[in-house]
């Protein structure tokens, strides 16, 4: 008589060697992730043809110098602004109105005024042009009486004016850099993450699910006349689904990482997340396949389970930020959890950062998977 | 009968309203082939089921070889080969892949295996086709790879469920061959049907379903008896044919006698084997020759009607 582990390793490998040549299960769990998170991120990290252009004249003096070594030194070091240094006003006032600068920043000669030309075809150019000068001017020590004038160009403000104005209602401005906050993970991360938790719903169904077409087709009732337990049958494919969600989930950290420049975070702590992950995946397509009547509503009820958990927990955009139910429903799904998994490993910070995240992830494995273990049974015993 | 190889007890089984096995018992004995004949519809396949510890029963008991077969246990799992009626296999796999799956499942591995599944393979006539995909078989190759599957470990009982339906004729006749050889190998076999001639052919005795009841069992002589038929003799002769039937009149065992015209006639008779050399005497007599003589025995299709009111359908 043949172990329990040999038997559920021949059940396991028959059905996963089949998954593995089957067209759809390949779609879902590599090529479709692939092609949406390349897309994607590209979409969302931009090429760098989006570097903002600045001109700037700049005189002898200290606020110069704390622009020119501060805001637009990082600014330019991070690929947001292009800045270009001009000898007179009236060359950047040309280049500004010819659109080959979006802003201009000119630091008068006698150095406290500082004048912020704006181009109203660009205004997020000009409002970070503004923002950068005015702080740079009030937190430079002894230059409190400098002041910023905002000038579009074509428009009839009176610097002076407008420049007392400012002043008298300035708080420093804050240029924040917002891929750069200990809460943020970069962009493409963050797209791929989403994608590869979206389909790991779709990619598990195929082992699960498998019980309900093999009980249509008659190999079940086959198996379980020779003498295979049933609790091996499913043991075989609930591994299945957790094998093929683990090849999804490894190649999408993979490709990720290797060809569009995500940073997922320290390994190990990625890993605890994906098996965790997996396993709430696993456990979701568990209890369908308990629910379910036949193959077909099963695909149908795990696609609907799948997309609403992916949207709710910000596969595509973050709810947490949205407020009210929806930041208190995104935190009930896995895909929340491991995204914040991720999140909470930036910053430098090692896999224990993760642990929270793994145990909400294993805790909606239990809660789902359970119940769904012992109602997929049935579907063995009936 | 001394020790069964099956004994099948008061299974009895319910869907909602209907009851589609009632109380059904019967017995198999070693080297017996035993038909259970009844149309779609007659609780065959449930009846296996629940034989082969697949489906809960409401009541009985199945026991094969003395071990007791349950829902839920696999004990004497591995003394039984089952043959489902729809192709259980599949159908991305080669044939033989597929009997190395199923060979694995009853613990057979290695030189073991490989002997096993070649020699099965030969037995059904698939060793050719043995590497090509399922989904490129005919319809009566998949079939026989059905049935080579589920006789792979050399089973005590063989059941069989309706193995040859929607075949062509041909792997029909290899299919029937195929479970003949089996059952003169000493294998025990349960073959169901709602093809009368199958039953005729491969079983000696038989229980008749419909309704998920067992009407009537026994060798088929014990089953016509129970409708009284008798065996029909046609006989092609010379001439006077009305003064033949005159002289087979005059044997008591001879029930009719017609002339259908003037050189055949009909006679029921009640057991043609042992009156044919006196009534051949007895025409010899007459004077009248004979050109051809055939003897029909009654068939399970008479006894069927006769059980259940309507006639066997496919
Ligand atoms: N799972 C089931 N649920 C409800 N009714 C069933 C089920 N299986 C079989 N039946 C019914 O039980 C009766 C016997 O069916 P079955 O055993 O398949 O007959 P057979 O094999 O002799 O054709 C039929 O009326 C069938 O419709
Ligand atoms: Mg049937």
């Amino acid at each position: 008589m043949a172990s329990p582990a040999a038997h559920v390793w021949t059940l396991f490998w028959r059905d996963f060697r089949a998954r593995l040549r089957d067209r759809s299960a390949i779609v879902l769990a590599i090529l479709a992730p692939a092609a949406l998170v390349t897309v994607l991120s590209f979409l969302v990290a931009g090429p760098d043809v989006q570097e903002i252009p600045v001109g700037v004249v700049a005189a002898d003096a200290p606020v110069s110098e704390a622009l020119e070594q501060g805001p637009l030194a990082s600014l330019q070091d991070d690929d947001t602004l292009t800045v270009t240094t001009y000898d007179d006003e009236g060359a950047l006032r040309t280049a500004v109105t010819d659109g080959d600068e979006e802003a201009g920043i000119v630091v008068a000669a006698d150095g406290r005024s500082v004048i912020v030309l704006t181009n109203p075809g660009s205004p997020v150019a000009g409002a970070i042009a503004e923002a950068v000068s005015r702080s740079t001017a009030l937190t430079v020590d002894g230059v409190g009486q400098a002041v910023v004038a905002s000038q579009a160009l074509g428009g009839s403000g009176d610097p002076q004016a407008l420049a007392q104005q400012l002043v008298a209602a300035a708080s420093p401005a804050e240029v924040v850099d917002a891929t750069e906050g200990s809460d943020a993970i970069d962009p493409r991360t963050q797209v791929a993450a989403g994608m590869a938790t979206f389909f790991l719903f779709f990619t598990v169904q195929f082992g699960v699910l498998g019980l309900l077409e093999e009980r249509r087709e008659g190999t079940l009732a086959r198996i379980l006349a020779a003498p295979v337990p049933a609790w091996q049958v499913l043991v075989s494919k609930v591994l299945v689904s957790f094998a093929l969600g683990l090849v999804s989930m490894g190649f999408m950290v993979g490709f990720s990482s290797l060809l569009l420049g995500a940073d997922w975070g320290d390994p190990l702590g990625v890993a605890l997340l994906v098996v965790s992950g997996v396993t709430a995946a696993v456990a979701t397509v568990s209890l369908v396949a308990g629910l379910a009547r036949n193959p077909e509503q099963a695909g149908a009820i795990q696609a609907g389970v799948a997309l609403v958990l992916g949207i709710v927990g910000g596969a595509f955009f973050s709810m947490a930020r949205a407020g009210g139910a929806a930041a208190w429903a995104t935190k009930l799904t896995p895909h929340y959890w491991f995204n914040e998994g991720l999140v909470r490993m930036t910053g430098g910070q090692d896999w224990t950062a993760v642990a929270g995240p793994v145990a909400a992830l294993l805790l909606f494995a239990a809660v789902v998977g359970i119940p769904g273990l012992v109602l997929a049974g049935r579907v063995i015993r009936a | 009968m001394a020790s069964p190889t099956l004994r099948v007890q008061g299974l009895r089984k319910s869907f909602g309203d209907l009851q589609a096995v009632d109380d059904l018992s019967f017995e198999v004995a070693p080297g017996e082939t035993f038909g259970l004949l009844g149309p779609n519809g007659a609780g065959k396949t449930t009846s296996i089921s629940m034989i082969c510890g697949l489906l809960d029963r409401d009541d009985g008991e199945v026991e094969v070889e003395g071990t007791a077969i349950r829902p839920g246990s696999i004990r004497g799992r591995e003394l039984i080969g089952y043959v489902p009626q729809e192709i259980a296999l599949y159908p991305e796999l080669s044939g033989r892949d597929n009997l190395v799956f199923f060979a694995r499942l009853y613990g057979l591995k290695g030189a073991e295996a490989k002997a096993r599944i070649d020699e099965t393979l030969e037995v059904v006539g698939l060793t050719e086709r043995a590497g090509d995909p399922v989904v490129d078989y005919s319809g009566g190759m998949q079939r026989r790879l059905n049935i080579a599957a589920g006789m792979l470990h050399q089973p005590r009982l063989l059941i069989l469920d309706e193995p040859t339906v929607g075949i062509d004729p041909q792997s029909r006749n290899a299919i029937l061959e195929a479970v003949a050889a089996l059952g003169e190998s000493g294998m025990s076999v349960l073959y169901t049907t709602h093809y009368m001639e199958e039953a005729e052919r491969l079983c000696r005795r038989v229980g008749i379903v419909d309704h998920g009841r067992l009407l009537a069992l026994g060798t088929r002589r014990e089953l016509v008896a129970l409708v009284d038929q008798h065996d029909r003799i046609t006989i092609r002769v010379t001439g006077q044919a009305a003064a033949a039937a005159e002289a087979l009149h005059r044997l008591d065992e001879v029930i009719q006698v017609d002339a259908t015209d003037d050189q055949t006639l009909e006679c029921m008779v009640a057991t043609a084997s042992s009156l044919l050399p006196r009534l051949v005497g007895e025409l010899d007599r007459a004077g009248v020759g004979i050109v051809d003589l055939r003897v029909a025995e009654p068939s399970l299709d008479s006894v069927f009607l006769h059980i259940t009111g309507t006639a066997l359908r496919d």
